[in-house]
C-alpha cells in the first residue's frame, strides 16, 4: 500500500492526461486536524493514528525538484502519507517552475490535487478561478508553524479568501566580494563605485556583471532595480491593469533605469545569453566581483565550488536603492486546484505542513537561499542546528546569514503586489517587450526614451487580451 | 524421440496450415502489419493534429477548459500579426540554412568515408556521436562551449589570434541565427551521410572502373557517375529534413529562447509563447495548423514539380 503509484495504469484519470498531454504538445474534506505536529483528530473516518481513512482517493501532486535528495523527501512523505491515510499518492516531479503541466492537466480536465507554485502563478490561476480556498489549512500552518510576517500575511489573498500555503520565500538582492573593496554596494552610486574600483585592479575580475537575458531573469531584474528608483510597471485603472512605465514620473525612472544598467556595462564581461545559471556562476567562477541575483545562490555555489573567497562573499540586505528601498522577492507554497479530490488535497496539505517537514526541506532544497517563510521557524533552533551542519555552512557567518534572511523575511513584496489589489497578470505574461526593451538598451545601444513607448504599448496588449 | 516428434508434428501441423492459409489472405496480413502502425500514428499524431485542428477554432485560455467557438478569428489575428510573419520568415531561414549545411557537410563527410584511410571507424563513430545523444544534452554542451566568457570554441580562436575577444555565439544578434544553423547541424548531418553513404557503396564500381579507363578525371568521374546516383537520395533528404528542421523547437529553444531580440524566434517558438507565455491555446492551435497547411502545401508543391519518388528508384 505504501508504493507510491506510478504514471503508467490506464486508468480513465491517466487517458485523459495523456490525451490532454499529447494534445498540448500537438501545438506545440477537510481532514480537521488542528494543531500538533501530527496534525490532530480527524472529522471523518480515520485511520489509527489520527488521519481520515481516503482509501480510494488519489491525490496528485507536482513539484519543481531537480535533485535526488529532494526527491528522496517528497517520495517519503507521500508514501507516510500512503500508510497513514490509505490514499494512492501520485508525486510527478518537474523541471522548471513554469505552468506548462499545469496547463495540460487542466486542458485534459484533470487537475491534480496540489503543486508547489509560486505567487505570481498563485494569482494567474486564482484569476482563472481554478483554486480552491485554504484558509483553513493556512489557519493550521499558522498554528503549526508560528505567526508569519506581515508581507507572509498577505500572499495570494483575494476578496479574504486565501488561496495559498506559503512555506518559503526568497529576495533579490546585490552580492558581492568584499575581500576586492571595501565599499559595500547598498546604493545605486555605491554599486557604480565598486564596480569601478575593482575593475581598476589588476586581476581579471570584472566589477560588475550585467546579464543579457531572454526569459525569466529579464523580467525579474527589471522589476527590482526598477522599484529601487520609484518607478513602477502597472496600476489598476478602474477594473483594468494598465501598463504605466512610459508615463509621466514612471517614465523617467525607468529610462534613468535603463541607462543605469547600460552605465554599468563598462565594468561588466560579456552578458549575452546568460540565464540564470549564469549569474549564478559569475562570481564562483572568478569573472565577476558582484552581481544582482534573486537569492543566495551565487555565494552558495562559490562555497560549494571551494572558492577561498567564498567566506568574502556578502549579500546586500535587500536591492541596493537609489530612491526607495524596496525588493521583489518571491514565495513558494502549496495550492490546492478545483475540480480535484478536495477532502484529499486539504489532508495531503495539512500532512505536509508541520514545522519538521518543512525544517527538513529547507535544508534540502536550495538551502539558506530558500527562507522560511515563518519567523519561528528561522529563528528555531531546529532549523539553524540543521542549516549548520551543512557542508556550505563553512562559507557563511552568522552576521552574513542574518542579514539575508532576516531582510528577505522582512522586505518581501511580489512584483504582483505593485498594486493593490495583487496585479494577476505578471508571472508569463511580463514577457518579450520587457525582456526586448532592456537588451535593446544593452545589446543595440538604443535610447531608452526612443524606444519605450513602443514596448509599454506591446506589453499593454498582451495584458488587454489577457484581461478580456 | 523421433516418433514423438513426429507425433507433435502430426498434431500441429493442421493448426500451421490453417495460419498458413490465414495470413497467406493478403488483406489479413496487411491488416496485422500495418493495422498496430496506423493505429500509433492516429494516436500520437492524428488525435494531436485534430485536437489542434479544431482547438484553432475556439477561443480557449490555456487555465480553463473551456471552449468558446470564434470560427476563423484565431487565423484572421494570427495572419495579421507581423510578428507572425517574421516567425516564419526566420522558420524558413533556418529550415534552408540548416538543410544547406547539413546537406553540404553531409555529403561531403559520406564522400570521404567511402573512401578508404586510417582511422576510418574512429571518424565514422565521432560523426554519429551527436546524432545518438539527446538534443537537450547536445545543446547544454553547445551552450557551454559557445559561452561568452569561458566557451572553448571562443578559447581556441583567441588563443590561435583569430579573435581579439569572447564571442557570445547565442547571445548575439546578428550571429545567433546562424549559431543554432551550425549546432543543430553539428547533430543532423550524420542522418544525411548515412542516407548517402549507403546509396554511394551500391553505386557499381565497375562504372568507376570504366571512365578511368577512358581517361575521365577525378572530377568528371563525380559529375558524371557520383552526383547523379545520388540526386534521387538528396531529393528525399531535403524533404525530409526541410520537414523536420521547419518544425524544430527543442533545439533552438534551449539555445537561445528565441533570442536575443527575436532574432532566433522560430514560428514553433511563436507558436509556444503564444500558448504558455500568452496562455492563449486557442490562437497557438491556429498557428500551428497554419504550419502544418504550408508544410502540407510545400510538400505537394515538391512532389509535384520533382517527383522524387521517380528519382529514388534503384535500377
Amino acid at each position: 500500500m505504501a508504493m507510491i503509484s506510478e504514471r503508467y495504469g490506464i486508468e480513465r484519470r491517466d487517458a485523459l492526461k495523456v490525451i490532454g498531454s499529447a494534445a498540448a504538445v500537438g501545438i506545440g474534506g477537510v481532514a480537521g486536524c488542528l494543531g500538533g505536529e501530527s496534525g490532530g483528530g480527524p472529522t471523518t473516518a480515520s485511520s489509527s493514528d489520527g488521519w481520515p481513512d481516503l482509501s480510494g482517493q488519489s491525490v496528485h501532486f507536482i513539484t519543481v525538484a531537480a535533485e535526488d535528495s529532494i526527491q528522496d523527501l517528497w517520495q517519503g512523505v507521500a508514501s507516510d502519507f500512503e500508510n497513514d491515510t490509505g490514499a494512492s499518492m501520485e508525486i510527478e516531479f518537474v523541471e522548471t517552475g513554469d505552468l506548462t503541466r499545469i496547463i495540460q492537466l487542466l486542458q485534459a480536465g484533470d487537475p491534480p490535487e496540489v503543486s508547489m507554485q509560486s505567487i505570481g502563478e498563485a494569482y494567474q490561476l486564482q484569476n482563472r478561478d481554478v483554486l480552491l480556498p485554504v484558509d483553513d489549512e493556512y489557519e493550521r500552518a499558522v498554528n503549526k508553524l508560528g505567526k508569519p510576517t506581515e508581507s507572509v500575511k498577505q500572499i495570494v489573498t483575494v476578496d479574504d479568501s486565501r488561496y495559498m500555503v506559503p512555506l518559503f520565500h526568497n529576495l533579490n538582492s546585490y552580492t558581492y566580494r568584499s575581500d576586492l573593496s571595501d565599499i559595500v554596494p547598498d546604493t545605486w552610486e555605491k554599486v557604480r563605485q565598486y564596480a569601478r574600483e575593482v575593475d581598476d585592479q589588476d586581476n581579471d575580475v570584472r566589477g560588475t556583471y550585467v546579464p543579457i537575458a531572454t526569459g525569466s531573469p529579464a523580467a525579474v531584474r527589471m522589476v527590482s532595480w526598477l522599484w529601487t528608483n520609484g518607478g513602477s510597471i502597472s496600476e489598476w485603472e478602474d477594473d483594468t491593469i494598465h501598463i504605466n512605465f512610459h508615463e509621466g514620473e514612471n517614465r523617467d525612472r525607468m529610462v534613468e533605469m535603463l541607462n543605469f544598467l547600460k552605465e554599468r556595462q563598462q565594468w561588466s564581461p560579456l552578458g549575452e545569453g546568460a540565464d540564470w545559471a549564469d549569474l549564478m556562476n559569475v562570481l564562483q567562477s572568478g569573472t565577476a566581483a558582484s552581481t544582482w541575483y534573486a537569492g543566495a545562490r551565487a555565494k552558495n555555489e562559490a562555497i560549494r565550488k571551494g572558492r577561498p573567497f567564498a567566506k568574502d562573499i556578502d549579500i546586500t540586505p535587500g536591492m541596493p536603492h537609489n530612491r526607495q528601498q524596496v525588493s521583489d522577492g518571491s514565495a513558494e507554497g502549496l495550492i490546492a486546484y478545483q475540480g480535484a479530490d478536495t477532502q484529499a488535497a486539504k489532508t495531503f496539505i495539512n500532512y505536509v505542513v508541520r514545522k519538521s517537514f518543512v525544517v527538513e526541506m529547507l535544508t534540502k532544497l536550495s538551502p539558506i537561499h530558500n527562507v522560511p517563510s515563518y519567523p519561528e521557524i528561522q529563528q528555531g533552533e531546529e532549523y539553524r542546528n540543521n542549516i549548520q551542519s551543512l557542508d556550505i555552512w563553512e562559507g557563511w557567518t552568522e552576521e552574513q546569514f542574518d542579514n539575508y534572511q532576516v531582510q528577505t523575511l522582512e522586505q518581501l513584496q511580489n512584483k504582483t503586489q505593485e498594486t493593490s489589489p495583487p496585479n494577476p497578470y505578471t508571472s508569463t505574461y511580463y514577457s518579450e517587450p520587457i525582456w526586448n526593451l532592456q537588451n535593446e538598451v544593452l545589446l543595440q545601444d538604443k535610447d531608452p526614451e526612443a524606444i519605450i513607448d513602443t514596448h509599454a504599448e506591446a506589453l499593454q496588449q498582451i495584458v488587454d487580451e489577457a484581461q478580456n | 524421440m523421433p516418433a514423438k516428434h513426429e507425433e507433435v508434428r502430426r498434431r500441429v501441423h493442421p493448426y500451421q496450415e490453417s495460419l498458413y492459409d490465414v495470413l497467406s489472405k493478403r488483406w489479413i496480413f496487411v491488416g496485422l502489419t500495418v493495422l498496430p502502425a496506423i493505429g500509433l500514428f492516429a494516436f500520437i499524431n492524428m488525435l494531436p493534429m485534430l485536437w489542434a485542428l479544431t482547438a484553432s477554432f475556439f477561443e480557449i485560455g490555456a487555465l480553463s477548459p473551456e471552449w468558446h467557438w470564434v470560427g476563423l478569428e484565431n487565423f484572421r489575428i494570427v495572419l495579421d500579426d507581423g510578428k507572425f510573419w517574421a516567425s516564419l520568415f526566420r522558420s524558413t531561414v533556418f529550415a534552408g540554412g540548416s538543410v544547406a549545411l547539413q546537406v553540404t557537410a553531409g555529403t561531403a563527410l559520406a564522400l570521404l568515408l567511402n573512401r578508404d584511410f586510417k582511422f576510418k571507424r574512429v571518424v565514422r563513430a565521432i560523426a554519429l556521436l551527436p546524432y545518438i545523444v539527446p538534443t537537450a544534452v547536445l545543446s547544454f554542451i553547445a551552450l557551454w562551449m559557445g559561452n561568452s566568457r569561458y566557451g572553448i570554441v571562443s578559447q581556441i580562436l583567441h588563443q590561435l589570434g583569430l579573435i581579439e575577444q569572447f564571442i557570445p555565439w547565442y547571445g548575439s544578434p546578428e550571429l545567433a541565427m546562424f549559431a543554432v544553423i551550425t549546432t543543430s547541424s553539428w547533430k543532423f548531418t550524420i542522418f544525411v551521410t548515412i542516407i548517402v553513404l549507403a546509396r554511394l557503396q551500391s553505386i557499381p564500381s565497375s562504372l568507376y572502373e570504366a571512365a578511368t579507363v577512358s581517361g575521365a578525371s577525378a572530377y568528371r568521374r563525380f559529375v558524371d557517375i557520383t552526383l547523379p546516383n545520388l540526386r534521387g537520395v538528396l531529393f528525399i533528404v531535403v524533404l525530409l529534413r526541410g520537414v523536420w528542421m521547419f518544425n524544430k523547437f527543442d533545439i533552438v529553444y534551449i539555445l537561445t529562447k528565441g533570442g536575443p531580440l527575436n532574432k532566433t524566434t522560430i514560428a514553433s517558438i511563436y507558436a509556444y509563447r503564444m500558448a504558455f507565455d500568452q496562455l492563449n491555446l486557442g490562437r497557438a492551435a491556429a498557428v500551428s495548423t497554419l504550419l502544418f497547411l504550408l508544410l502540407l502545401g510545400a510538400a505537394a508543391v515538391y512532389f509535384y514539380y520533382f517527383e522524387p519518388s521517380e528519382e529514388v528508384r534503384v535500377e
